[in-house]
């Protein structure tokens, strides 16, 4: 190969290195006025990427093509200078570059805000939820604390105390009611007591001291007791006479005086005996 | 003769050696950089990976919380007589 040949090859490497070059600095050019069009973050991102990776493959081709040149130009130190300057510039365009993707990936993570408009949404519907669920809760209380079919008993199984309760405390039955049900159930418990038949020894009832004036003495069990209690014989043995005497609300001070009237009748019973 | 050729010899290595030191001073600041670049590269990866770890955390628990309301508003149409 004579001389003028190598230097016509030379000239030609170094125009087409020019040419790569150009072909760089356009797609710098082109890149740094890609923010300016309009269009989503998402399709600005998927670009830049895109330009990264035909970045790749160019810088990739210049290598092979300054290798090439060196080892065939006879002028070397040209050849080594333009592609000095060629590396300087693609290591500028590639930290360009890499900024461009980065700082879009970063604005698109921050700029999310559909997580968050989600999260509004969420919260919103959960706090609708929440009012339904509360407003029927009120309107089951509402039926709860007044009822038209509110538990009615017997009168036979009512104490005259829960009997008349209009007489004695001059209120309505509907008050009366919502009384009771606001009312703890056990002094429900206690309001609504059962009379069993007068306990009876020899064919009359027995009085009971310090329970009364005026009371003939019998026994009273709740009736929300429970059956086990209602269950029970009302006979005149000694044991279910003090049984249910216990019942009786602040009967609980006067044992010892029911205990004496037991003695009592017991005295009578042996004396019919003997 | 022979001295001036010597100089001139020893004046080109020395130039030659101020090349060499000059283009290895060069390929140190091009390696150097690309380092830097790397660098980079790795430490964006990771805060990429955290934070898109943290933002598929936040979609997983919002996931969650729809499952949630949507089982309880079906729970709701079903049992009509909740709201009457």
């Amino acid at each position: 190969m004579t001389q003028p040949e190598e230097a016509v090859q030379n000239l030609s490497g170094e125009t087409e290195m020019e040419k790569g070059k150009e072909k760089q600095e356009a797609a710098t050019v082109s890149f740094s006025l890609n923010p300016e069009e309009p269009g989503t973050e998402t399709d600005r991102f998927q670009q830049a990427l895109l330009e990264l990776k035909d970045l790749h493959s160019q810088l990739h081709q210049a290598a092979d093509y300054c290798e090439n040149a060196f080892l065939k130009a006879g002028n070397r130190k040209l050849v080594l200078e333009s592609t000095k300057n060629y590396i300087s510039d693609a290591v500028v365009a590639m930290v360009d570059h890499l900024g461009n993707v980065s700082s879009k990936l970063e604005h698109r993570l921050h700029g999310n805000i559909e997580a968050a408009q989600t999260e509004q949404k969420i919260d919103c519907l959960k706090q609708r939820l929440l009012t339904c669920q509360q407003y029927a809760v009120s309107l089951n209380l509402s039926a709860v604390q007044w009822s038209a079919k509110l538990p009615r008993y017997h009168q036979h199984y009512l104490s005259p105390l829960a009997q008349h309760p209009e007489k004695s405390t001059g209120i309505s039955r509907d008050e009366t009611a919502d009384k009771i049900a606001s009312e703890t159930p056990r002094k429900k418990d206690r309001l609504a007591v059962t009379v069993c038949p007068s306990v009876s020894v020899a064919g009359d009832s027995v009085k009971i001291p310090n329970v009364g004036a005026g009371i003939t003495f019998s026994t009273a069990v709740p009736v929300l007791e429970g059956s086990s209690i209602l269950s029970k014989p009302c006979n005149s043995s000694f044991g279910s006479y003090t049984d249910d005497v216990h019942l009786l609300p602040g009967v609980d001070q006067k044992k010892k005086s029911m205990q004496g009237i037991n003695l009592l009748s017991f005295l009578r019973l042996s004396k019919r005996k003997t | 003769m022979s001295r001036a050729g010597g100089i001139t010899n020893a004046v080109n290595v020395g130039i030659a050696v101020q090349a060499d030191w000059e283009n290895r001073e060069f390929i140190s600041n091009i390696s150097l950089n690309v380092r830097r670049l790397f660098e980079f590269l790795l430490q964006f990866e990771a805060t990429t990976k955290s934070k898109l770890a943290a933002l598929n955390e936040k979609l997983d628990i919002l996931e969650r919380r729809l499952e949630v309301l949507e089982v309880q508003v079906s729970t709701a149409t079903t049992n009509p007589s909740v709201f009457t």
